[in-house]
């Protein structure tokens, strides 16, 4: 088909496209841009003209992984506008860490008329929880600081008073290396309800500790230098171009360019697929399992002495669990990977056959995926977490796991079956550079750990008075305050819905926040706090070959307070010791951190100190501390910004995972039950049982999870379609991270988040580009507009995540929180899920570009 | 006149948008202004889909419709880096750049009632920086160069998609089409 047929498939339209530099501009007037923080004087307009001021040093702090420069000039205490890496010159090995459009988009975050001015309270709300259906969509006023605290304070202590401790239930997920400043608060005054659980990373938080032996984030990722140095790269689910910099793209079209082959697995013809896959190849999402056992299916059957698939071996040296006869102790041996694959345990051979009517994938393209994996060495698969981020979804760890094993990519240049995500998308090894410890000593919560709940079912253990605290054992929950220090949860966990009804069940609900985001908008007192460009420094680290400092930007906006100060005020309030509240200040802190900073030693024979501190530095910073010898001074670090580890191709920091395991498993076990990789992973599923929701399986197999593709049928052996015949795919987009800087408008207008449909299904359902849809299922209704792509699998819907909840007057969802469609289905050890299923139809009222959507300004 | 140009690879844009958004922080564009924007199209049926992504922007052209247009000089072309600008202070607002321009890369802004485009950030080019689209790009797709040097460079085009002819205006804006998009 040549280009000019198909001009009518086009995103944009001729005429629209004419107008791309005012894509919206028809209702600028309306938006309410024009920022009071941006007025200036005529003196400071032409110093800004000739840029002068001051360039410091302001990163973003968010958990989208991201460790990028940023630099804002400052002139009269006003950000004039941002810079990002200019500190060396660019290179592949020694990249610049550019920051992406959120980086660039961040004083509209800190600085853009929507920020948090005061103290304020929720008008309807009295002691007892006044009129509480109307959280959310209450009106504000504004109260003083003292009024605000002693209104905290007095609920926390009626609470516990009156209902034991376990009845304040906090949340504290502070900045970056910042924060916990509750946790010492209500730990002191005699603990507190808390939470467990690995949201993001699904499965794979808990369950590689058992399987393979560790829980780190980098997981099984050689260093990215190695990746040159694959034939054949499997990009699954993982799709870095949106949501992973600032380098992560770069390594991967670099090996691209060194020739690696690489294939994109993915239910969406992804942005990363489109610009370096050779191949793309969909897949339903949560069916990976499926997808895995049938290409190790198809190696057992084709592998042979002349063209050998499978490294036996590596898995007779260094597993136990593959077949019969290298089982652990004293388990079944019936019980084993190979004979479940080929159906000798249950009647059903998981063949590409099999596999193809529930993953979606082309039975032909299953077979020549698994004889393409199984034939070429190396190969490094990424997989995302999103891959195990659903019930019951530890079979896609062990499964994973498996593959690595049988194809031998392990241990060996160019082979890597590891998750790839946040800070260490691409990025394998150990740190070379890493700040030290703030020096705080953590309040240990007199609430035990065995008491805590589990995050996959907070919301419904606060509404039902009952949560889950192992096998076989509900405990009584009765919670009457909830604390949100930071977060944005009320969105960003499953089932908001049932969030915000938990909300509405409780006396108090109190958080620290410098936007009004979902935990703010369903509070009764919120506490405006200062951003970390407004403290008195942060340290970052978390990356392999980087760490970021950063000073104070600006002063705090308004009546902006940090964590710390409100913690020391309720602590006032509360009778505790200023000593034991805060024993380090922020500074000292980050000093802390600076002081102890390591560096990697230029041969890799261990660490030495970062930074030269001199007697000095140490009182020009108002800190205690010694004097000390190190690779750089702390004036270059500040100049800088940051310190990042120069690399070379072939350096000494050149980092193959798992290597010692692979060339003698007796000499360096891993921390795993017998040290070998547990393909059978008793341990695992004990775990599972005994986290007390559902039973757990020591092998691969392969379980639905309960809002996956076969609850899309009423009957799925028939082929009869549901009530809910689409999977609601939720994904990272580059307008947020998770719930952070969505409210910029440039973002809002650069990235409008649509729902994301195959014209199959629009067809069907008679639904046209651009139409306003609702997308719902029994949890909640969620209303978005509509484009209609063929980059999205038929039956399978796309939704960017991280926007904040707004329901309308129909109760529907109108901000796009993709989570208001995932229910509560909790399994262990301690996995939320986050898949859904829905219907989408045409909504009959119109719905402004996100662009144009009112701020959230109080006052 | 010495003449820079821009070029943009299109086989390594990632839609990321660093362009756009610093674009918007450099130049405090209010929603609705843009002096840059990322077109996505696609092409074929799925599984089997082809997508692209196009850098739009003002082009600098060494022929430039919107100064020839512009009653009154307000559109003006640097002699020392052949960027074109808007002199805000002689500009009447008429709008006769913005209908002149073959590329959209002009308008008459709402608020200010002056004409707004790219500037080529040319007072950080003439402080020896590269522009801020430029210097965000997180792939390293976008880069600046002496128009000489892409004149040579083969595999470059100034006309993709619907654009007009490059003989009309001379666009200044080069790309290196992404491998398989005229198939």
């Amino acid at each position: 088909m040549g280009l000019i047929d198909t001009i009518s498939k086009f995103k944009l339209g001729r005429r629209a496209f004419l107008k791309w530099s005012a894509a919206v501009s028809a209702l600028t007037a309306l938006t309410g841009y024009e920022n009071e923080l941006k007025k200036i004087t005529p003196a400071e307009a032409q110093e800004i003209s000739q840029e002068k001021g001051e360039w410091k040093n302001a990163p973003c702090w968010h958990n989208c992984g991201g460790r990028c420069h940023i630099k804002a000039l400052v002139s009269g205490g006003k950000i004039v506008r941002l810079k990002t890496d200019d500190t060396h010159p660019d290179s592949i090995d020694y990249p610049q860490l550019r920051a992406c459009a959120r980086g660039h988009a961040q004083r509209q975050q800190v600085a853009g008329p929507d920020r948090l001015k005061y103290p304020m309270k929720r008008t309807h709300w009295t002691h007892g929880g006044g009129d509480k259906s109307l959280r959310g969509r209450d009106t504000w006023e504004r109260i003083s600081w003292d009024e605000a605290l002693d209104i905290v304070a007095s609920e926390i202590r009626e609470s516990k008073e009156k209902y034991g401790p376990k009845s304040i239930f906090l949340m504290d997920e502070n900045f970056n290396n910042q924060g916990g400043e509750i946790f010492r608060v209500l730990g002191l005054y005699g603990g507190y309800m808390s939470k467990y659980g690995s949201r993001s990373r699904g499965a794979w938080r808990q369950a590689m500790r058992p399987i393979f032996g560790y829980d780190r984030k980098f997981h099984n990722q050689n260093d990215r230098l190695d990746l040159v140095k694959a034939k054949l790269i499997l990009l699954w689910g993982s799709n870095p171009a949106w949501n992973s910099y600032p380098s992560a793209m770069n390594n991967l079209i670099r090996a691209k360019e060194a020739g690696a082959k690489i294939i994109a697995i993915d239910p969406m013809y992804t942005t990363t697929a489109s610009v370096i896959a050779d191949e793309y190849i969909p897949i339903r999402p949560a069916t990976d399992t499926p997808l895995i056992l049938a290409m190790a299916y198809v190696m057992l059957k084709e592998d042979s002495p002349e063209k050998p698939m499978i490294d036996w071996d590596f898995l007779n040296r260094c597993t136990v669990g593959f077949d019969s006869e290298h089982m652990p102790e004293g388990a079944d041996p019936k019980l084993n990977f190979k004979d479940y694959v080929l159906g000798n345990l249950d009647g059903l051979p998981k063949t590409p056959e099999w596999a193809s009517k529930i993953c979606g994938t082309p039975v032909d393209t299953i077979y020549r995926l698994a004889r393409e994996v199984g034939l070429t060495k190396p190969v490094t698969a990424l997989f995302a977490w999103n891959s195990a981020r659903a019930d019951k979804a530890t079979h896609v760890c062990l499964a994973q796991t498996t593959l690595a094993a049988m194809t031998g990519n392990v241990g060996i240049a160019g082979g890597a079956f590891s998750c790839s995500c946040q800070e260490r998308s691409t990025e394998g090894g150990p740190a070379l550079v890493a700040p030290g410890s703030t020096g705080v000593k953590a309040i240990k919560n007199p609430i035990p750990n065995s008491e805590r709940m589990c995050a996959n079912e907070h919301w419904r253990a606060i509404l039902t008075g009952k949560y889950t605290a192992g096998q076989g054992d509900k405990k009584d929950l009765d919670v009457h305050v909830i604390y949100h220090a930071h977060s944005n949860i009320v969105s960003q966990t499953a089932n908001t819905m049932e969030s915000i009804e938990a909300h509405k069940k409780v006396d108090f609900i109190v958080t620290h926040q410098f936007l009004l985001n979902s935990n703010a908008m369903f509070s009764d007192v919120v506490l405006p706090i200062t951003t970390p460009w407004e403290r008195d420094g942060m340290v970052l680290g978390g990356a392999r070959e980087v760490i970021i400092w950063t000073q104070k930007v600006i002063d705090p906006l308004f009546e902006a307070k940090d964590d710390g100060w409100i913690a020391l005020e309720l602590g006032k309030r509360l009778g505790l010791d200023p000593k034991e509240v805060e024993p380090v200040s922020l500074k000292q802190q980050n000093f802390n951190m600076l002081a102890g900073a390591k560096v990697a030693k230029p041969d890799n024979s261990g660490m030495e100190t970062l930074l030269t501190i001199t007697a000095d530095d140490i009182k020009a910073m108002g800190v205690e501390g010694q004097p000390q010898q190190g690779r750089i001074t702390l004036s270059e670090l500040r100049e800088a910004g940051s310190y990042q580890v120069p690399r070379k191709m072939d350096d000494a920091f050149y980092y193959i995972n798992n290597k010692s395991f692979r060339d003698d498993p007796e000499k360096n076990p891993l921390k795993t039950r017998d040290g070998k990789i547990q393909i059978y992973c008793g341990e695992l599923a004990e775990m599972v049982t005994k986290a007390g929701w559902n039973e757990g399986h020591p092998i691969a197999i392969y379980e639905p999870s309960t809002e996956g593709y076969e609850a899309t049928f009423s009957d799925f052996e028939k082929g009869i379609k549901g009530k809910y015949p689409l999977q609601v795919c939720s994904v990272h987009v580059p307008r947020g991270a998770h719930g952070n800087v969505s409210n910029s408008l440039w973002l809002r207008e650069a990235f409008p988040i649509p729902l994301l449909m195959n014209p199959a299904d629009a067809n069907s359902r008679g639904l046209k580009e651009d139409d306003t849809v609702k997308i719902f299922n029994d949890h909640g209704t969620v209303v978005r507009r509509l484009h209609i792509t063929e980059r999205v699998m038929p039956g399978v819907v796309m939704l960017g995540e991280g926007s904040w909840v707004q329901l309308n007057e129909d109760g529907y969802d109108i901000g796009g929180c993709p989570n208001v469609l995932t229910g509560t289905f909790p399994s262990g050890p301690d996995i939320e899920s986050f898949v859904s299923i829905a219907e989408v139809a045409k909504y009959d009222k119109p719905s402004l570009p996100d662009a144009l959507w009112p701020q959230r300004i109080i006052f | 006149m010495s003449q820079k140009g821009f070029r943009h690879d299109m086989n390594k844009c990632l839609e990321c948008r660093a362009c756009v958004v610093s674009c918007k922080d450099k130049n405090d564009l209010p929603v609705g202004v843009n002096f840059n924007a990322i077109e996505e199209r696609e092409r074929g049926k799925f599984p089997d889909v082809y997508v692209w992504f196009t850098l739009k922007m003002c082009r600098h052209c060494s022929n430039p419709a919107c100064v020839a247009a512009c009653p009154t000089s307000a559109m003006t072309k640097d002699d020392d880096t052949g960027m074109v600008y808007v002199k805000e202070d002689v500009c009447i607002g008429c709008g006769a750049c913005a209908k002149s321009c073959p590329y959209g890369a002009v308008q008459v802004r709402e608020d200010t009632k002056k004409a707004a485009k790219c500037n080529g950030c040319i007072d950080m080019l003439k402080r020896g920086e590269l522009p801020v689209c430029v210097a965000s790009c997180t792939s390293r797709c976008l880069t600046l160069a002496d128009i000489d040097e892409l004149r040579k460079e083969s595999g470059l085009v100034r006309a993709v998609n619907d654009d007009v002819s490059p003989e009309k205006t001379e666009p200044n804006l080069y790309y290196k089409p992404k491998k398989g998009m005229r198939a």
